[in-house]
């Protein structure tokens, strides 16, 4: 089992959300966080001192996926979360030991 | 666009690749040529872009426009445009950008047109020292000549201020980073005498004069000729180490970091020589420390005059003039006047007028000195008003000690003391020690000064010494034997000797000299490895060092020689320990029957007992206590220590179980501030000391000094002085004591949690750090009643732990552990003896030294 991350622009959420939806994902967790890469927060056309870096909002959303499906999910958060300018984010996948649903005890892939 | 970036990143590995010839010589040709790839990138992007309207213009700005790029530099890019609009904006920063990002580049890029061009660089130094170094790339050039011809213009018309800003961010730098000069690690871009200093008075001269160049301060004044050539030569000397520390880095550090300094220097160039202190690393750095003197040197020269003349302009200000001694001091410059230059006093008057003023050496001034210096066949002699001269100097503390930089780039230092030449820019490569040899000297003799005026210890001791000429020339020489080989202590005898001859002091000073050069480790080496509770030790000292004054010397010496290497090598730990057997030793010369063992064994008994109430413990079972000790026992250990010690032995004790108390350094009844007491009672087993020692190193606690004891009926009573880890949690010290409960009980595989611990240390550090090789070494005691165990080694997670193991399985009993570490070094000597109480026979400390060696070889 997989957990993907994906830290992407507020404004796509909603698109990621809904084609996530379509494709059977049936959870999803979202954070608000602030973060920067290589363009060090500046947008395109930034007239700011070059020596600055600053955190930009972002929106982050997990979800637990069986290793099946992985592939796809991340593909589809690619194709909606994508603007093609700077700041669009990354997606990254990590291994999940255990996973237990709470209400009823379920395990691991019963729990997704 | 693709293409532009697979250029850039294959170029650029091209150009980090280390072997010789994949790249261009190391140094400004390895900027111009990557500065070539990068321009040939930006300028194929710019022509492929189409704009619907207006004009873009690519500008370099910061070092990227010096034509300076390092391989750990930013690439800084403004793109400089008018009338383009947004969508136009956009799509330019996509085209050219992104390629950049895309080949992994550092890049810093702005978007601005002429007048936010203009404004930012009036509202933000930075902004306006990037813009002064700033070169079109493509497109029409007029458009950063506009920008910057305004943004120049109106930072001409108030030249105060934007002085005032680049002075006020030279000061805090300098001030923050310290000096590429004398520094062992020494910062290349920011230090002072580094290359941000060049940079600042290419800057000035722009607000000043109107130019962007280090020429145009020639002709106005500021930078003379000659200082002018010097000066592209340090430049150059001290950007190619930069290039060489990003190639070996790989990253982008300016900090000419120990452990890179060998490779660095290999890849410039240098190569190992024979003779002392001449790996190339050495002279690397010697070349660096002199290079940055000189931009030192220049930059202080030229920032006086400049910020006088900056001041003078916008209020119409007279210079502000004063004589001292003759010369003439004008803004801060020190000027001949009508001096005759020739005379032999010149020097001496010359560095103490600089100290008086604080002012730096003018340019032709200086010129003339070091001419006049040249010309004489023989140094300069000196007499008593030299002599008065010079040693004012340094007893005016650390104000003096631009002057004698002064002096010494003057060339004078050297003509009036000869025996400074190998001494000038050498650097001491090891963890421990701050400076180079020539500013360590200088640093210890003038903080000699501070050290008297500011604590009242040293007031006291200075009281004592009648002859400070002798006390200051000990102090300013006491490594001079470091130019000449180890030991140090004896090859700077001689050369000590003839100093204080040539200066014209007689036989008794010179002897004192000698005495402060030969012993300078003597008082350090014997408080942090010798048990100063042995009468026998304290006697010896005393024989060495011989007189009072003598002892004086020596620990003003020790305090201002710790205070002049670094952090590490002096600490409140040791100066106590000095301090304490300092004052024993003057018990001695002051006839005062050293406290006979059985005399301060009573006080500290009649002592203890009194305490007892206080620590709720009955006064007869102290008595009791002590009665089952040895006598030594009480004149080793402090009343409240024999306390708590009685006090946690009073109900028995059973196999495996250990009782302890910690007593925090900061209590009113630490023993020494800083550091925490751990009392540790238990049935003595000969590994109990090494479990406490291995329960602290998992810890990350590190044991500085200790004392073990055995009751007659079987219980140790040992007391660990131990300096907790910087970030430790209130709770550190409950869990340290749990574990050693554990321990004890033979619930913890120490060994093998140790080794882990250890070996996750060995894997996180840097390499190539000098070796120390481990040394063992066991000799009798003064008393004769124990053996003492020397041991060298370099320092690691458990390093205590394996030695006292290793003494435990040979059943060895410590009575005393004295643990020092300067860096990475550690000095500990164990007094030992064996089961049936006595010293070891030769073959038992073979196996000895056999099993320490081996405990330590892995």
């Amino acid at each position: 089992m997989k957990l993907v991350t994906a830290i992407v622009k507020p404004h796509k959420v909603e698109e990621v959300k809904d084609a996530l939806q379509e494709i059977g994902v049936p959870g999803l967790t979202l954070s608000e966080v602030r973060g920067y890469g290589r363009q060090r927060g500046h947008t395109e056309v930034y007239r700011g001192a070059e020596y600055q870096v600053e955190f930009v909002p972002k929106a982050m959303l997990e979800a637990l996926v069986p290793e099946a499906q992985v592939d796809e999910v991340v593909e589809t958060i690619m194709k909606f979360a994508r603007t093609g300018q700077v700041g669009d984010g990354k997606v990254f996948v990590t291994n999940v030991d255990r996973i237990v649903r709470i209400r009823t005890g379920e395990e691991d892939e019963d729990a997704i | 666009m693709a293409d532009v970036a697979a250029q850039l990143r294959d170029r650029r590995a091209e150009l980090t690749a280390l072997a010789p010839d994949a790249r261009p010589a190391v140094g400004r040709a390895w900027c111009e040529a990557w500065t070539d790839a990068v321009d040939a990138g930006l300028r194929e992007l710019h022509a492929d872009l189409e704009l619907r309207r207006g004009r873009l213009a690519l500008v370099a700005t910061g070092g990227y426009g010096r034509r300076e790029l390092c391989p750990g530099s930013d690439v800084d890019l403004l793109l400089l445009h008018d009338g383009v609009g947004y969508e136009g904006l956009e799509l330019a920063v996509r085209h050219i950008v992104y390629p950049l990002w895309d080949a992994a580049l550092q890049v810093g890029h702005a978007v601005r047109d002429h007048r936010q061009t203009v404004s930012m660089a009036l509202d933000d130094v930075e902004a306006a020292t990037a813009l002064l170094d700033a070169r079109t790339l493509a497109g029409d050039p007029d458009l950063l000549r506009g920008a910057r011809d305004e943004a120049i213009g109106k930072l001409r018309r108030r030249p105060d201020r934007f002085l005032g800003s680049l002075a006020d961010a030279d000061r805090d730098r300098r001030q923050r980073v310290g000096a590429a000069a004398e520094v062992l690690e020494p910062d290349l871009k920011r230090g002072a005498g580094a290359l941000r200093d060049v940079q600042s008075l290419r800057w000035a001269a722009a607000g000043l004069l109107g130019e962007v160049a280090l020429d145009a301060l020639v002709p106005a004044g500021y930078v003379s000729a000659p200082d002018r050539g010097d000066l592209s030569r340090a430049h150059e000397r001290i950007l190619a180490a930069r290039v060489g520390l990003h190639l070996v880095a790989e990253r982008p550090t300016d900090v000419l970091r120990l452990d890179l300094q060998q490779q660095v220097a290999e890849l410039l160039g240098y190569q190992d020589g024979d003779g002392v202190r001449s790996t190339a690393a050495d002279l690397l750095l010697r070349d660096l420390f002199l290079a940055a003197r000189t931009v030192d040197h220049v930059h202080s020269r030229a920032w006086s005059l400049m910020t006088a003349d900056a001041s003078r302009g916008r209020r119409r200000r007279r210079p502000a003039e004063v004589t001292v001694d003759g010369f003439e001091v004008v803004d801060g410059v020190l000027r001949l006047g009508e001096h005759e230059v020739t005379g032999d006093q010149v020097p001496t008057r010359l560095l103490h007028a600089l100290v008086e003023s604080e002012a730096v050496l003018d340019a032709r001034a200086a010129a003339t000195f070091q001419r006049a210096a040249a010309a004489r066949d023989e140094p300069y002699p000196w007499d008593a008003a030299a002599r008065g001269h010079f040693l004012a100097s340094l007893w005016a503390g650390r104000s003096a000690l631009r002057a004698f930089a002064e002096l010494d780039h003057a060339g004078l230092l050297v003509a009036l003391v000869p025996e400074w030449e190998p001494l000038r820019g050498s650097p001491q490569r090891n963890p421990f020690h701050t400076y180079s040899l020539d500013r360590h000297a200088l640093h210890a003799a003038t903080g000699l000064a501070e050290l008297v005026r500011n604590d009242d210890w040293a007031a006291a001791a200075l009281d004592e010494v009648t002859d400070r000429d002798a006390l200051m020339l000990g102090v300013l020489l006491h490594d001079v034997g470091k130019a000449h080989g180890e030991p140090h202590s004896e090859t700077g005898v001689p050369v000590a000797r003839a100093v204080v001859r040539r200066l014209g002091l007689g036989e008794d000073s010179a002897d004192l000299v000698e005495t402060m050069v030969r012993h300078h480790l003597l008082l350090p080496d014997a408080a942090t490895r010798r048990d100063l509770s042995d009468p026998g030790l304290v006697a010896e000292v005393a024989q060495t060092i011989g007189t009072r004054e003598a002892l004086a010397c020596l620990h003003l010496l020790a305090a201002a020689d710790g205070a002049a290497t670094g952090p590490s090598a002096w600490s409140s730990w040791k100066a106590s320990l000095v301090s304490t057997l300092v004052g024993k030793v003057r018990a001695v010369f002051d006839d005062t029957p050293l406290d006979d063992l059985e005399d301060s064994a009573t006080n500290t008994a009649r002592s203890a007992q009194e305490l007892g109430p206080d620590l709720g413990i009955d006064p007869a079972a102290i008595r009791a206590h002590l009665e089952m000790l040895p006598a030594h026992y009480a004149s080793a250990v402090t009343p409240r220590n024999v306390a708590r010690h009685a006090l946690l032995g009073l109900d028995e004790l059973v196999p495996g179980e250990v009782r302890t108390r910690v007593t925090p350094g900061d209590d009113a009844e630490g023993d020494v501030a800083g550091y925490d007491a751990l009392d540790v009672v238990a049935l003595d087993t000969p590994g109990l000391f090494a479990k406490v020692a291995g329960v602290l190193a998992l810890h990350g606690g590190s044991v500085v000094g200790a004392h073990a004891f055995t009751r007659s009926d079987g219980v140790a009573v040992d007391t660990f002085t131990v300096r907790t880890p910087e970030h430790a949690v209130t709770s550190w010290w409950a869990s340290v004591e749990g574990d050693l409960v554990e321990a004890v009980a033979g619930r913890l595989a120490l060994r093998a949690r140790v080794a882990r611990k250890a070996a996750k240390a060995q894997r996180r550090r840097t390499l190539s750090l000098p070796d120390v090789p481990t040394t063992v070494t066991c000799s009798r005691d003064a008393s004769g009643q124990t053996t003492v165990v020397d041991v060298h080694t370099e320092d690691g997670v458990g390093v205590l732990f394996r030695i006292v193991s290793a003494l435990a399985e040979l059943e060895l009993d410590i009575v005393v552990a004295k643990i020092s570490t300067v860096g990475h070094e550690v000095a500990d000597a164990f007094y030992v003896r064996d089961a049936a109480g006595n010293p070891l026979d030769e073959d038992h400390a073979a196996e000895l030294v056999l099993a320490v060696e081996s405990a330590l070889a892995t």
